[in-house]
């Protein structure tokens, strides 16, 4: 009877273990960051109409946090045709903490703001020259809700206008994410640098690149690539969309996208070269205290347009000269990313130093306290063989 | 108290009660603490070098345990150090097992109410622990043998599971140059491993369960060098992604290593599905060293081995409490690590030697 009794309490207190999690919080009920937007200090319209309004408190205006939240799509009721259905919202708040500000929110919005889905972080180009890019990943590198897988990007301009651009239906932060799958089809785009990424040369204070992202009229253009200085751990420049592509060809990962030139004898005729395959490796040499480089770029792929209007047959000697030509673009691309990290920014992003230190590490410890300058002087030779491999489903064999 | 020494377990349940002891939270923080104590990528061969190291005072406890078989430590220290001595030894070794299990479960805490239960009191996460521990040692040593064989498998796939997912983050130019200083580095490092791979100590009590005790050594070896290959993969896989530079920045490098990639498959996040299996997995340990301070005590005062389970419940949720800050809990750990290498490392020999001349005089 008593062994009854005991069971049938312990049956009871069970019972509230069914009550469920500790701590949910119902999906509808919560804000979701998807993007950050951080920029130099500029407060919104709204925002200095709180501040008339009593809604201020002592900060030294720093930065501007633009949060991107997504509207779940239950919650918008009736959903309105076109474009003026947004399935995104953004927030605005200025201030010296990035903490301080997204708590700021919770003054603003009833529902709090979680990290957990948080996908991109821009920087603006104003802000990102003037503090130090750990300073501003601080807070999102140390949360427990805001993963490491997070991107950081930087915008060659104001970082909130990417946030309010996007196709119609699309949120921009997703765009931004889903822009780097796109790497097997364009060169031109540098690979994603996550929190997990950025931690390792930020405190090891060597240089990097970022992506950089620009907004005009209601779209967004991965626009080339921003350089972070080890030294200053800020941004200290801009590669245009041609010199980040030299850069890829330097760094060589296996990638996909374009090339293309003009003959280079004869009437400057127009070749298109699809890249399948890029494979470069950097080969670092000391000579008593001179150090130089050689680069030994490999690559396959085929031709994707040759514009080829006399129907010459694609014989071997066509095809031979047509990749000298195609050889000579990419070198003259390379060169032109070298000389705007040599001379230009001074600044190793292209994993030079990192070849020094596996191959000579006994030099790379005399100059590695001063990588940057030393790099800016040393000679670097490219080396390019393309192959064409084929032409695709159109166009005559030798014979 | 009689029939539960007359459990036994066969070798193989020795090595795999042996292996879920080993494998412990450092798992978590050991690549950092141990990047931070070479500077260079080679902390992976310190890892190696410390796993074989410390197969050495495993070997030489099970040797010693060999020598009486059927009994505990805390039976058969008498006969080689006197009474008062052995006393004050047991106590040692049993308060040590107290504070290993107190450290593990603090690591649990401070790990699943910061990424995985947010909002949880840190009570709620110890009273589960202790009182699941404490019904699991009420059954003795072939429940916590059967408890492990359970865990096993599970915990070994889904990790290695989980770090191959993180290739997709993974460098090896970062693990790059192997050796560019020389030998030093990966001997500096050697001094992190200590809180990972200390085993012998489990030996002090479990060679006396196992049917067939002379192939307690085999035990020892086995157990030890197969955890080698989860805490080198930890090192290697969170080097591979963050860098030397980086790994010294991160609190807990191989869970952010888990955080920091999304995978379109099945769950896109892994980092819960791999805390749910440690937490398991350093629930078993926390068992093990559980049930070995509670018999360590009933064997040296007589008393029953579950009052003695119920005594040390409290003793040890006070002392997985006492650490304030992480930055104490880490120096507790780190405490309990060279205590360890103090008592384990450098009384197994003189203990054996002690032990063999015994054995002669009485002969």
């Amino acid at each position: 009877m008593k062994g009854r009794f005991v069971q049938a309490v312990a049956a009871v207190l069970l019972t509230l273990l069914l009550a469920g999690c500790w701590s949910s919080a119902p999906i509808e009920d919560v804000n979701m960051e998807v993007g950050v937007a951080l920029d130099a200090a500029e407060e919104t319209p709204i925002e200095e109409k709180f501040a008339a309004g009593g809604g201020d408190y002592t900060k030294r205006s720093k930065l501007s946090c633009t949060y991107q939240f997504i509207v779940p799509q239950g919650s918008v009721g009736s959903k309105k045709e076109g474009a003026a259905s947004r399935n995104y919202y953004n927030m605005t708040e200025s201030g010296d903490s990035v903490f301080e500000s997204v708590r700021e929110l919770a003054l603003r919005t009833n529902r709090p703001p979680i990290g957990h889905h948080l996908k991109v972080i821009i920087i603006g180009e104003k802000l990102a020259r003037s503090v130090q890019l750990s300073e501003l990943i601080d807070f999102f590198s140390r949360d427990n809700d805001i993963r490491p897988s997070v991107l950081i990007l930087v915008s060659k301009g104001e970082a909130k206008d990417v946030l309010n651009n996007a196709l119609p239906g699309q949120t921009p932060a997703f765009v931004m994410e889903g822009l780097f799958a796109n790497r097997n089809r364009n060169l031109r785009i540098w690979e994603p640098l996550s929190i997990a990424k950025a931690v390792g040369p930020l405190h090891g204070r060597t240089s990097f690149l970022v992506q950089n992202v620009i907004a005009a009229e209601n779209e967004m253009k991965f626009a080339g690539a921003g350089v972070i200085k080890g030294e200053t751990g800020m941004l200290a420049g801009f590669l245009d969309e041609s010199e980040l592509e030299g850069v890829i060809w330097l760094t060589g990962q296996d990638r996909g996208g374009v090339l293309k030139t003009y003959e280079a004898e004869g009437g400057g005729r127009l070749i298109t070269y699809e890249v399948k395959s890029i494979n470069s490796v950097i080969e670092s040499r000391v000579v008593g205290d001179e150090i130089s480089f050689h680069v030994r770029i490999k690559s396959t792929g085929r031709y994707a347009e040759t514009f080829d209007t006399d129907g010459e047959p694609l014989n071997s000697s066509f095809m031979k000269q047509d990749e000298q030509s195609l050889q000579k673009q990419v070198e003259a691309k390379v060169k032109a990313a070298l000389a705007a990290l040599q001379q230009k920014l001074q600044a190793d992003a292209a994993g030079f130093g990192k070849s020094l230190q596996i191959q000579h590490p006994e030099v790379w410890r005399k100059v590695k306290d001063h990588w940057d300058v030393v790099f800016s002087r040393v000679p670097v030779t490219v080396e390019v063989t393309l192959t064409i491999e084929e032409y695709g489903a159109s166009g005559t064999s030798s014979e | 108290m009689a029939s539960k020494t007359q459990d036994r377990i066969t070798t193989s349940q020795a090595v795999f009660i042996l292996v879920n002891y080993v494998l412990v939270a450092s798992v978590f923080t050991l690549p950092r603490v141990a990047a931070q104590k070479a500077g260079t990528p080679d902390i992976w061969l310190s890892i190696i070098c410390g796993g074989l190291l410390f197969t050495i005072p495993a070997f030489l406890i099970a040797c010693l345990c060999r020598k009486f078989p059927g009994e505990t430590f805390f039976q058969f220290a008498p006969k080689i150090m006197g009474k008062p001595l052995a006393l004050a030894a047991g106590t040692l070794v049993c308060l040590y097992f107290v504070c290993y299990a107190a450290f593990e479960l603090r690591s649990v805490q401070e790990v699943t109410v910061f990424f995985l239960l947010e909002g949880t009191p840190t009570w709620a996460v110890a009273a589960l622990f202790l009182w699941v521990a404490l019904y699991l040692c009420r059954g003795g040593i072939n429940a916590l043998s059967r408890m492990c064989r359970l865990i096993t498998p599970l915990a070994w796939t889904i990790f290695f599971g989980v770090c191959l997912l993180s290739l997709k983050v993974f460098d090896l130019d970062n693990l790059r140059p192997v050796l560019s200083e020389g030998i030093a580095p990966v001997l500096r490092g050697i001094g992190a491993t200590p809180l990972s791979f200390t085993s012998g100590e489990a030996l002090l009590f479990l060679v006396a369960f196992m049917d067939k005790p002379k192939q307690a050594g085999r035990v020892a070896v086995l157990g030890t060098i197969i955890t080698i290959p989860f805490y080198v993969t930890s090192a290697v896989l969170t080097i591979g992604a963050f860098s030397v530079e980086g790994v010294v920045t991160r609190t807990w490098p191989f869970i952010d290593l888990i955080r920091s990639f999304e995978v379109a498959f099945l769950f896109e996040r892994f980092e819960s599905l791999l805390l749910a299996i440690w937490t398991m997995q350093i629930f078993s340990t926390f068992c093990i060293a559980l049930y070995g301070a509670a018999l360590g005590f009933s064997q040296m005062t007589g008393l029953k081995l579950n009052h003695c389970l119920f005594a040390l419940l409290p003793l040890v949720y006070l002392i997985t409490e006492a650490p304030r800050t992480i930055n104490n809990v880490f120096a507790f750990g780190h405490f309990i690590g060279d205590w360890a290498v103090l008592m384990f490392g450098g009384l197994s020999l003189p203990l054996l030697f002690l032990a063999a001349f015994r054995r002669r005089k009485k002969a």
